[in-house]
Order: structure tokens, then C-alpha cells, then sequence
């Protein structure tokens, strides 16, 4: 007699609105999905649009996900859609505005930078966003971001 | 800028930044690439600090006046105070959850009627003063109080905030500092870390476009410290080395180096190097033992001291340092010509800084900074133009030609010398220049 222990994969199918919990607990799993930039790419893309629409994004856990992977999926295009989802609540969450920053000084993806300079305007008179573009205005290569920056730094507010 | 379109103040800075190249003692020997990098680097701008302000407290808003109809939409009583427009979330201001459209009626305990007013009263409030504010936030009157900041000390915090890695800006992309020593660096200053959770011990920044360049390749980071007995210590790194690819990837920035170790958590990995201009390849274990911790940085002028570390230092705040008087400007330009001659001469058996031009130079330099005031410049305003710069540069490519890194194996400074150039140092980092390049 022979015992074979063993697990079993199997494959399951979920339904539901994008309020539906679940569903976005699967979707914030999916969005670190190492395997397959597809499946982050379109859970990700899920998760950025209920941001930018204002659909319960308040709570940590989807905007969490969005900066997670924003600094550290490899897919360009999955970042993106990251930082378009944070992009309203730069004003509201310093560690959004904090995770923009970085993008802006760190991603390898020039296209990526240019979105951040511009979702950084709302922020303009932090004393750290107008650090981070005086850096990004000297050093960044990319001739347009430099040029962006200046143009954002030109507009000197006169705060007190 | 007037002060900035005399020529001899221009081959002044760019003298200055010779003059810290050359007076680097050398403890250890340098590699090629490594003192042709620190050449370089002395024409590497680093990033501006923002403003500078005197000792003016500072809360971090602007303000604007309102109008009947403002007014009503932010139910308001009477068209009186002045409406926040923009906050500055590093600031007190942010801090204490000050938000746009609160409207600043009375500031301790006096009416504030309009924008100006609001302005002048905070003008006339020094740093770290508290003051109490009365708002109406949709309607609603509260109370706050909150102590004004010194903008200078606080933009330092934040820069160095950004630029030593905070768990904000090195947690994800390693800013730089992947720690991993067990044993800190000996040496005076201690940094603290945040580094990821996957540290080898290295601290490595991005290339420069223009450091690329002259190495010859499009991009990689380079390595600034190493940590005892880390893994890349280990795996044999060392400073000044650049990372080129880990494994098959390349890295091109503090990201991709961050994402690499990630993916490589607790095994081998092959990481390919450039040093003295060659390619080489070393295995790096990338452990995930190590947690946050601090990292102890080798003293710029102790005993351990790198000489490259110094080299930077002095650029860094040559760049930043310019003469408003015409003859601190003119006199220290003598003497690095002077100096300049002396080492095309290549006499160092007889080169020396004595005491007295120890004490003549530190004379002048206190004498300029006691005339440099950081609010005559307007950052964007600040530039060199395209003709300066090549005007400078082609002054640094001279002062090269001209220098044997070798010569200066036999030439030290006393300790005294020393002394005095690191409290002259202190100072001027105390006084908090930022790069306006």
C-alpha cells in the first residue's frame, strides 16, 4: 500500500463588481503577481481606475498597492498605471506624494517621470518636491524633464 | 547677477575646485579611474537646496485676499482674513493640517484683514517662536497654534531627509545606502539608515550623464562606500567601481538595482562591474538577514579618511561659493594660481601651506562669507551661461593636463593643517550653502 500525498492546483473563477471586497483583495494579490506582467498589468489598471474615479481609495490598502507597485514592479506600463491611479491623492497623502517623488528621481522610464512632474503640480510649494525638481531640473537626462521642471520651478509661489 | 559675469570670479570658483582636487592627501592609493572620476565629479553640480532665509520664521503657506463671493463659498461672515492657496506639507503649516481654503482670521490674537497683512505679521516673526492662529475651515472657527520654523534648517532636513534615504525615499529604491554591516565603518559620522530589506553594504548612487560619458558606457550606479565585512565586500566590490548589470539585467538607476536584489533575495548573483575601465564580473550574495540599522560613515578627515571623499567635499562647496568681494575674490584667485604653479612646477619637496597662508586664507574666506548673503540669489536665476561653462571647463581641463595625481603620494599636511581645513569646512557646511549651478 502506497500513500501519495499531494496538493492540488486548481483553477477558480470569481465574479463581481470592483466594491465588491473580494474582488479587490484578489485584485491587490494579482497586482504582485511575479509571473505574469499581464495579469498585474490589468489588475493594477483595475485598482488605478477606481482611484482615479474616487471609488473607495480612501483606505490604505488599495493606494498601498498602487505604490508597491509603483516602486517595484519591473513592467513599465504596470508603473504607469500605478502612478496615474496615485495621482489624485498626491495632495492628500504625503507618502503618495513621498512615492511620486521617488519615481520622479529613480524611474528608469522617462515617460514615468514626465507623469510624475505633473502630478506632482498640486504639490508644488513642498519644501521636497521643489528640491526633488531643482535636482531633476540639473541632473535628470532627459532634456524635456529638465525643461519641465524649470518651467514648474519658475512658478515661484511666495509662501511664508 | 553682476557678481557673476566677472570673469576673474568665475576662473575664482573654478580655481577653488582645482585647489580642493590638489589639496587632497593621499593615505591610499587611488585607481586610475578613481581619481580621474573624482576629477570629474569636482564639475558635477549637485542638487539645490531651495530657498535660504534668514532667521524669519517661516510657516509654509501663501495667502490670498478674498471677495464677496469667496467669501460666501467659504461661509464666511464678514469678507475679512486671508484664504490659504498653497501649503507647504513639509512645513509646520502642513504639519498641523493647515489646508487650502482655511481662512487665516486673526493671527495671535490680532485681526488679520487681508493677504498683505497676514504676509507683514509673519515677516516680523522669528524662527521658533509659537503663534497662535484663529481660521475658519468651512465655516467652522478653530484655534491652532504652532511654532514657526527656521526655512533653512528645515530645507536641510528635508534635503538630507531625500538624500540620505529615508524610509520614504530609500525603502523602495534604496536612494543610494544598502546597508548590511554587521560592523560599521570606522569613523567619525553616523548616518542613519533605512535602507530595504536586502542589504549587501554598499552605498551607490547613479551615474551622471557626464560621468557615463567619460566611462564610456550609457549608465550604471557607482559605488560609494562599502561596509566591512558586508557582502559586497565580500563578493570583493569596492569604492568607485560601477554597477553595470546584476545578472542579465542592466541597471540603470537605484530601481533597477533595489528590484535586482530583490529578485535575487538570499542566492548568488553574478554582478558586472567596471573598474579601471574594464569590465569584470563578481559574485554577490544577496542575503535578506539584515534588517534597518545605521551605518557608520568614514570621517571625511580622520585617520581613515578617503582622500576621494575629501576631493568631493571641496568642489561641492567650491561650486556654491562665490565672491561678492572683489578683492577676497582676486586674492584667492592669486594664490591658487600660486598654487597652480607650484604644482605645474611639481615642487612639492618645498610645497607647503604655512601657517601663515593657513591663517591668510582662512581670513578671507571668513571675510567672504561675512559678505555672502544667500538672499541675493534667486535659484532659477542663479545660472552659468553656456559660454561660462565651457570657460570653466576648459580652465579644470588645463589645471588637469598640468597635475600628476602621482606627485602627490609624498605630500601630506600636518595635523594642524588638517585641523584647521576641516573647521574651515565645518563652517562653511554650517552655513548651508546650496548648489545654484
Amino acid at each position: 500500500m502506497v500513500e501519495v500525498r499531494y496538493n492540488q492546483v486548481v483553477p477558480q473563477r470569481i465574479e463581481g463588481s470592483l466594491d465588491d471586497p473580494a474582488i479587490r483583495q484578489l485584485l491587490m494579490l494579482a497586482s504582485e503577481n511575479s509571473a505574469s506582467a499581464g495579469v498585474r498589468d490589468d489588475s493594477v489598471g483595475l485598482l488605478a481606475a477606481e482611484c482615479r474615479a474616487g471609488h473607495s481609495c480612501q483606505g490604505a490598502g488599495i493606494r498601498d498597492a498602487l505604490m508597491v507597485a509603483l516602486r517595484y514592479d519591473k513592467n513599465a506600463g504596470v508603473r504607469q498605471k500605478a502612478l496615474e491611479g496615485l495621482g489624485p491623492y498626491v495632495a492628500q497623502d504625503v507618502r503618495v506624494r513621498d512615492a511620486v517623488l521617488e519615481a520622479l528621481l529613480n524611474d528608469s522610464d522617462p515617460r514615468i517621470r514626465t507623469t510624475a512632474v505633473t502630478i506632482l503640480e498640486p504639490v508644488e510649494g513642498d519644501t521636497s518636491v521643489r528640491q526633488v525638481l531643482h535636482s531633476v531640473a540639473n541632473s535628470d537626462q532627459s532634456p524635456q524633464i529638465r525643461t519641465v521642471s524649470r518651467e514648474v520651478l519658475r512658478r515661484e509661489p511666495e509662501i511664508q | 547677477m553682476n557678481h557673476l559675469s566677472r570673469p576673474y570670479q568665475k576662473l575664482g570658483i573654478a580655481v577653488l575646485s582645482s585647489m580642493a582636487i590638489v589639496v587632497v592627501p593621499a593615505p591610499h592609493a587611488a585607481s586610475a579611474q578613481s581619481s580621474e572620476i573624482v576629477q570629474l565629479m569636482a564639475q558635477e553640480p549637485s542638487p539645490a537646496l531651495g530657498h535660504s532665509a534668514s532667521s524669519q520664521g517661516y510657516l509654509g503657506v501663501d495667502v490670498a485676499d478674498l471677495d464677496q463671493e469667496k467669501a460666501q463659498a467659504l461661509k464666511l461672515k464678514e469678507v475679512r482674513g486671508a484664504v490659504i492657496t498653497l501649503i507647504d506639507h513639509d512645513a509646520p503649516a502642513g504639519q498641523i493640517g493647515l489646508k487650502v481654503n482655511d481662512v487665516v482670521l486673526q493671527l495671535n490674537g490680532q485681526a488679520v484683514e487681508g493677504a498683505e497683512q497676514l504676509r507683514r505679521m509673519l515677516k516680523e516673526i522669528p524662527a521658533g517662536r509659537k503663534v497662535s492662529m484663529e481660521i475658519s475651515r468651512d465655516g467652522a472657527i478653530q484655534t491652532l497654534s504652532v511654532e514657526l520654523a527656521d526655512r533653512r534648517v528645515m530645507e536641510k532636513d528635508v534635503w538630507n531627509k531625500i538624500g540620505n534615504g529615508s524610509d520614504v525615499f530609500a525603502s523602495g529604491t534604496g536612494m543610494g545606502i544598502l546597508a548590511g554591516a554587521d560592523e560599521g565603518l570606522p569613523g567619525g559620522f553616523k548616518m542613519s539608515f533605512f535602507g530595504s530589506t536586502l542589504n549587501v553594504g554598499a552605498m551607490v548612487e547613479p551615474l551622471t550623464s557626464q560621468m557615463a560619458d567619460y566611462l564610456g558606457v550609457s549608465s550604471g550606479l557607482m559605488v560609494k562606500q562599502v561596509a566591512h565585512k558586508s557582502e559586497a565586500a565580500t563578493a570583493g566590490l569596492k569604492a568607485f567601481d560601477v554597477i553595470l548589470k546584476v545578472g542579465p539585467d542592466a541597471i540603470t538607476n537605484l530601481a533597477g538595482w533595489d528590484r535586482a536584489l530583490r529578485e535575487n533575495e538570499g542566492k548568488p548573483v553574478q554582478v558586472t562591474i567596471l573598474r579601471d575601465k574594464k569590465q569584470q564580473t563578481l559574485t554577490l550574495q544577496v542575503d535578506s538577514k539584515h534588517k534597518q540599522g545605521e551605518m557608520q560613515m568614514v570621517e571625511p578627515f580622520g585617520p581613515d579618511a578617503c582622500p576621494l571623499q575629501m576631493a568631493e567635499i571641496g568642489p561641492e562647496f567650491a561650486q556654491q561659493f562665490i565672491f561678492k568681494d572683489d578683492a577676497a575674490a582676486e586674492a584667492m584667485r592669486a594664490q591658487a594660481d600660486a598654487l597652480k604653479e607650484q604644482m605645474k612646477a611639481r615642487d612639492f619637496e618645498n610645497f607647503k601651506i604655512g601657517p601663515e597662508q593657513m591663517e591668510q586664507m582662512k581670513r578671507e574666506m571668513q571675510e567672504a562669507l561675512k559678505n555672502f548673503k544667500m538672499d541675493d540669489f534667486k535659484g532659477d536665476d542663479f545660472k552659468f551661461d553656456d559660454k561660462q561653462m565651457q570657460q570653466m571647463k576648459q580652465q579644470m581641463e588645463e589645471f588637469r593636463k598640468n597635475f600628476n595625481p602621482e606627485d602627490l603620494k609624498e605630500f601630506k599636511f600636518d595635523q594642524k593643517q588638517l585641523d584647521e581645513m576641516k573647521q574651515q569646512m565645518e563652517q562653511m557646511k554650517d552655513f548651508g550653502f546650496g548648489n545654484r549651478v
